[in-house]
Parts: C-alpha cells; structure tokens; sequence
C-alpha cells in the first residue's frame, strides 16, 4: 500500500490574525486525529504566532531571520541579487511535490508562482476576516485563481469575491471560519467567577464592576485607539461610572502595545482601561464581560463577534452600511460609523445584565460548521477529493 | 566670531523631507546667511525633496546608511555587532565623510532621532548639542534607548523646542532642568503677508467652499500620532451639532496611507476634504477660518505657528506645546480626548465669525514673537556659550 503524499499548507505569514486562528484550529484537530497524510505547513514571512503554529504542525519559514540557507549566508555577506536567486531555486525545489495543497490564507498566492505543476488539488481558503482578494497584485490573484481547483469561502460575501475573480461558482463551498473553544460546555457561574478573580489579581480589575471587552491585534483596523476613547465616554456618563475596560490582545508584543499604552495614560485612563496580552483564550474573558466592544472599522465577521454570539454576549460595533451584520440584533446593537459617543451610550445599556450567569447550556455538543470536528472534516474531505465539490 | 574667524557649527538632521524639523533647520540657515560670524554645515542621514535648499544654504553631506551595499554594508555590520560602533559608523560614512573644516566649535543634533549622524563624523564633537523637538513617541517608541542615553548623557546642553518638551525630559528621564534652554519653531517674515483675496476664493473653490461657509484646517503628514481619526470623530460631532455650514480639510500627507483612506472613507462625503501637499502650506492657511491640531502629541508644529501668523485661531488638546502659543488667548486647549469638548470649541468659534478676528489676532501677535530675526539673536548667543563653555 503506497503512502499517501502529504498535505502542503501554504500561508503568507504568521502573524496572528484571525484567518490564521482558523487555520491553527484545523491543523490542532488535524494533528489529534489518528490517521492520515503527512501535514507540513510553508510559510511565507514570520510573525509572532510562529510558536503557536509550529506547536501544531511541522513549519518552516521562507523569509525566517532566524533560519539558515545557502540564500540567507548569501544575503547576509550584502549579495541581494544572487541570495534573490538561490531563494526562488530553493522556494522552486521545495515546491515541485505531488498531492494536496491547502492555502491557508490569500497571502501564500506568491508561492504558487514556483508550485510544481504535479501539486494538487489546491484548495483555497478565502476567510471572512481576511483582507480579501483586492489587495493581491494582479499578477497574484491572477496565479490564485489559475491555481486553484476548489475554494472555501467563509461567507456569501467571500463567495462573491471569489466569482468575480474568476473562480468557477460549481467549485466553491461556504464554510464559516473555524472556532476553537475548548471547554465551551463548562462555562458554568463558578468558572466565569474565576476568570473575573484571575483578572482582579492580574490587572486589579474589581470582580463585581462593569466589564467591556475588546479583542483583536493591535492596529489601524481594529482600532483600539476608538475603544480607549469609548472608555473616555462611558465613565463619563450616567451609569457609567466604575466601568472597566479590557483590550486582550493575544500575542501582541511591547512594542505593538506601545502607542495604545501611550494614549491611557495621556487620557488619564490607566485605572479603567486594561491589557491583556492575553493566554489564546479570549473567549474566556469575552464569556466573563457585560459586553463585547468591536471598535473595527468594517468586517461584521470577526470571530470575536461570532464567539460573543454564542456566549450570549451583546456585542456593539460600528455600522457598515451595504455588509449584512453577524450578530443578530437580539445578540447587540450597531451604531453609525466611528460615533464614539453613540457606541458609549450602547455600552452603558449593556451593563446590569448579570454577567457572571450560568452559560453551560450554551452550544456545547451542538453540531456546527465552525466546530473543528465539523468543518475541519470539511477542509480535508476537499483536500483528500472524497466528495464532490458545489456550494 | 571664534578669534579672527567664524564659529563653525555643524547640524546633524535625519533627512531633507518635507516636514516640520527641516524646515526648521532650513529657516534657520536662510537666516545665518545674513551672519557671517556663523558658518555653518549640514550633514543628513538621508536626502529628500529639501536637499537642493540646504545645499543652496550651507555645505551638506547626505551619509545614507541605508544606501550601503556589499563589502561596505558587510564590514560596517561586522564592526557594528563587535560593539566597535564609530569604527563601523565610518566605514559607512567611507567617501561620504563630511567635507571641509572636520573641527566643528559645535555640533547641533536637530531632533534627537538625528543623534545617529554623530557616528558620520570623523571624531567625537568638542562640544555637542541636542534640539528636541519630541516628545515620548520620538523619544521612547522611535529612538532605540542607548541612542537616547547619549542624547541625555553626551549633551553639554539640551535645547527644546518647547516647555512641554523639557517638562517631560524632566518628569520621565531625569534631566537637570537647568540643563535646558528652550528655543522655539521659526516662521518666515512672509507667512505675515495676508493671503490674496483672489487666493483665498480660489484655494476654497477647489475644495467647493463657499465664502460663507467656515473652513477648519488640519495639516501634517497622516498617522497615528497625527490623529486623523480623531479629527474625523470630531468633525462628525460639529456636523451634527451645528446648522453652520462647517467644512473640514487635512492639507498634506500621504493619501494612500491606511490613514489617508480613513480620511477618504469615513470622512462625510462633500464636508471633509483632503488637499495634497503644499510646497508652503502657510500660504494655505490664510484660505482657513478655524486651525485644528487634532494630534496625540505634538511637540511645537510649525504648522500652528503658520496658521497663527496667517491669524487663524488654533484649537488643540493638551497634547504638546500648541497651547503655550496660544497661552494668551490665540484658541483654545482641551483635555486629550475629549472630542465634545473640542466639537464644541469649534462650534463656538464657526458661529462667531468676531471671536474668531479677536482670537486670530492674538495668534498672530504670538506668532510674530517667532520671526527668524527675533529668533536668532538668543540662538547665536547660545553657541557661542557653549562654544566657550
């Protein structure tokens, strides 16, 4: 019986994103399973996840600073043409392989450009929260769709993108991003008064004041600056006094932190707003809050929002007109785009909720497409071709 | 004079681009041009569009770091990770070593991030100043401790662009406050001269501004630290606030930063407008009603001394040295980030076009105390100080 060729994961980089916690949740799932193909993933650039990826997969790096090859000693004696040339040979012999291929995220497309032609089948995964394809050079995408034999689309909006790329409509299956929320079913008043104990000892937020929690890295995008500033708001107002606010940030390094560190303490904030760096777990203290304040600017998928929604958590995000919101209006509120005070005065009606209540009837053992168990099998049935693709 | 012949002073500056410390510095040397008892020299870590202006000014070398390439670039790393680090700066510097007079009686670090030209020179400074003009991003995100601690610590003395810069040099990193000599931005004598009014109406026109209508402007290059976010919140705040026609604009930067496509994206369609960079910005000003700096933290942007020459009021956040400009009632100051208060300054100021002349006024007086000629005599004075210190 001859061995299966292995799985080629390709991404663009590892920094975390939420596209990449998708994956490193497929791959986690995949590594449990008893058997199957080899599984080896190629990176494109580094980024702070490496760690978190490479606990789950066997993972190399095409641009590591830290590795060694032939190329790299070339680069580094000041040669950039050359070591340019002896990375494409050397980025071309790792590529020439047989079997499936998954790209993980949109960013890998530049390495299809040196994909031997026996690989196959790529799938592509084009995520919800992902940048899409608009930011691809022509020359990229172009190569994608060409490429790429079956797609994942984790949404109607994804899907659309995909055929106006170009991509074949019979060949692309929707499929949410994965979550992984390890223990969901255990979220019980007593594990919920711990997670609100572990924050009172770490960031001495007081266990029985109101809670808004903001996740995501630290960027342009999610903008935790317009969370600060939310803070600003709501201990201003009536019924917001006493508030605590907690951006957890997983991953996120000194530096990254410094500019939102920066502006608590010029507004005076360092007793109301807190970081957390976090422990991969923001579900944990998402479960924990009175509220989840999604301060981005646009993207009603993230999967914070997603997991609030099955925390039965309000959530309270910016509007985007013309992009369907996730969150029902049930589960939370929209406000008009970057209104910081409208935003303030929704988190303000959030609080009172009895936050730490018993959540342990809450999806757990529910059949999900999110659940690895679900959708992972979905990734690797495309993967492995054992059923037919369409949506 | 040192003697029989000039004080040599030589600038260290980070680059020729077109932002708020080299036009400072070239203000400056259009002014030393009228002294010939001070001869000066340039030496930049990299070029720009200004190159050409210093070097009309003042002899200038462009030492590039970044340009390095093979055995140099290798060499200078080697050096460099051996801790041998003047020995690896000259390596790099190699045929751009500054030319002429290799003793300057002075050397003037313009920006403390430009304390990394002190490596291009061929032996360590007689005498060494720092000009500060950031404040805790410069200082503590952008510049790498250990070039920080010879900015403190190799100083013979550090001048400040403003109070606020000495106050934090004080508070957070321990300097001596009598180690600080405060001098200020420069505006040129011109910025005074008011716009043509055919100027005014056509600089509106291009944005679809009436002469009605009340036109805040905002300027600088689009970041985070600038905060064009925080202006957009606020300018949302006014909109809906007031049935004034209020009319916003951001005069330069980059429109293709994620910045830049905020401004575009979420600023409100036919109110908030962005102008491309200006070869004189302060010529715009004059076409302004009201100058907004929305900034997290500024240090003494000339960009608030032109509009105030151009007697414009000035409305910021406590965020820097604007506010000691406009301490004698040039605008108004508000707590950072209180963007109703700031809503609500601007509010104020777009329905009463009478405090605006009376506040544009006092700008205007504060800004004159600022002229290159009122500024340069305590300058030269200073260096020669430390020159015989």
């Amino acid at each position: 019986m001859s061995t299966p060729d292995p799985i080629q994961v390709l991404l663009g980089s590892l920094e975390p994103s939420e596209p990449l916690s998708s994956t490193i949740t497929f791959l986690d799932w995949y590594r449990t399973r008893s058997a199957g193909p080899d599984l080896e993933v190629l990176a494109l650039h580094p980024g702070t996840a490496a760690a978190a990826i490479r606990a789950v997969a066997r993972t190399s790096v095409v641009y590591d600073p830290h590795g060694w090859s032939v190329s790299r000693m070339v680069q580094r004696a000041g040669l950039q043409k050359p070591a340019a040339s002896l990375r494409a040979a050397e980025l071309r012999r790792r590529l020439q392989i047989q079997g499936p291929v998954y790209v993980a995220d949109v960013d890998a497309a530049r390495l299809l450009h040196r994909l031997g032609p026996d690989a196959g089948p790529v799938v592509t995964h084009l995520h919800a929260t992902g940048p899409g394809l608009g930011h691809l050079d022509e020359a990229d995408r172009r190569i994608l769709v060409e490429r790429t034999d079956r797609w994942i689309a984790g949404s109607d909006d994804a899907r659309t993108q995909a055929v106006e790329a170009g991509a074949d409509p019979g060949v692309i299956v929707v499929l949410p991003d994965l979550l992984s929320l390890p223990g969901i079913g255990d979220l019980d008043a007593d594990f919920l008064a711990s997670v609100r104990r572990d924050l009172a000892d770490r960031l001495q937020i007081p266990t029985d004041a109101p809670l808004a929690v903001g996740v995501g890295s630290v960027d342009w995008w999610q903008v935790p600056d317009a969370f600060l500033r939310v803070a600003w708001e709501v201990v201003r107002r009536d019924g917001g006094a006493g508030a605590q606010f907690l951006w957890v940030a997983d991953g996120a390094t000194d530096r990254m932190l410094w500019p939102l560190r920066h502006d608590i303490r010029h507004a005076g904030l360092e007793s109301v707003v807190h970081i957390d760096t976090g422990d991969g777990r923001p579900w944990h203290q998402i479960a924990a809050a009175d509220v989840l304040v999604s301060s981005r600017l646009g993207d009603h998928q993230p999967i914070g929002h997603r997991e609030a929604a099955l925390l039965d958590v309000p959530v309270v995000w910016f509007d985007d007109p013309g992009r369907p919101p996730l969150v029902d209006a049930d589960q939370g509120q929209s406000v008009p785009h970057l209104d910081i005070a409208a935003m303030a005065d929704a988190v303000v009606a959030t609080f009172g909720r009895d936050a730490g209540r018993d959540r342990s009837h809450l999806p757990a053992g529910r059949p999900a497409p999110w659940l690895p168990i679900v959708g992972g099998s979905s990734i690797l049935d495309l993967l492995t071709g054992t059923v037919p693709t369409g949506s | 004079m040192t003697g029989d012949r000039p004080l040599r002073v030589t600038w260290l500056a980070h680059g020729a681009e077109r932002t708020g410390p080299p036009i400072y510095l070239l203000r400056i040397l259009e002014g030393l041009a009228r002294h010939p008892e001070i001869e000066p020299r340039v030496v930049l870590l990299e070029g720009g569009p200004l190159l050409a202006d210093f070097e009309a000014l003042a002899p200038t070398t462009v030492v590039a770091p970044g340009a390095l390439t093979g055995a140099r670039r290798a060499a200078a790393a080697g050096l460099s990770r051996v801790g041998a680090s003047r020995a690896a700066a000259s390596v790099a510097a190699g045929r751009s070593t500054p030319s002429g007079p290799e003793d300057p009686d002075v050397v003037v670090v313009n920006t403390a991030g430009s304390i990394r030209a002190l490596a291009a020179l061929p032996r360590a400074p007689r005498r060494l100043v720092s000009h500060v003009h950031e404040l805790a991003t410069g200082l503590d995100y952008w510049l790498a401790p250990e070039l920080l601690r010879s900015v403190l610590e190799d100083s013979d003395e550090i001048w400040v662009v403003a109070d606020a810069v000495g106050d934090a040099l004080v508070r957070d990193h321990g300097v001596a406050p009598e180690r600080l000599r405060t001098h200020r931005g420069v505006v040129p004598s011109d910025a005074f001269d008011p716009l043509d009014p055919s100027e005014r109406a056509r600089h509106r026109a291009d944005l679809g501004v009436g002469p009605d209508a009340v036109l805040v402007g905002a300027s600088g290059t689009l970041d985070w630290r600038k905060a064009p976010d925080l202006l957009l919140e606020v300018s949302e705040r006014v909109f809906a606030a007031t049935s004034t026609e209020v009319h916003v604009v951001w005069i330069g930067g980059d429109a293709a930063t994620p910045w830049g496509q905020l401004l575009r994206s979420a600023g409100r369609p036919g109110r908030v407008h962005h102008a491309a960079e200006q070869d004189r910005p302060d010529r715009w000003f004059g076409a302004l009603d009201l100058f907004v700096l929305p900034s997290r933290e500024d240090a003494y942007p000339l960009v608030c001394l032109e509009a105030a020459a151009a007697g414009v009021p000035i409305l910021t956040f406590d965020s820097g040295g604007a506010a000691e400009l406009i301490a004698d009632g040039g605008g108004e100051v508000v707590g950072f980030p209180d963007a109703g208060a700031l809503a609500a300054a601007i509010i104020r100021y777009a329905e009463d076009a009478g405090l605006r002349d009376r506040a544009g006024a006092v700008a205007r007086d504060a800004a004159a105390r600022h002229t290159i000629d009122a500024a340069l005599p305590s300058l030269i004075a200073d260096l020669r100080r430390v020159a015989a210190s």
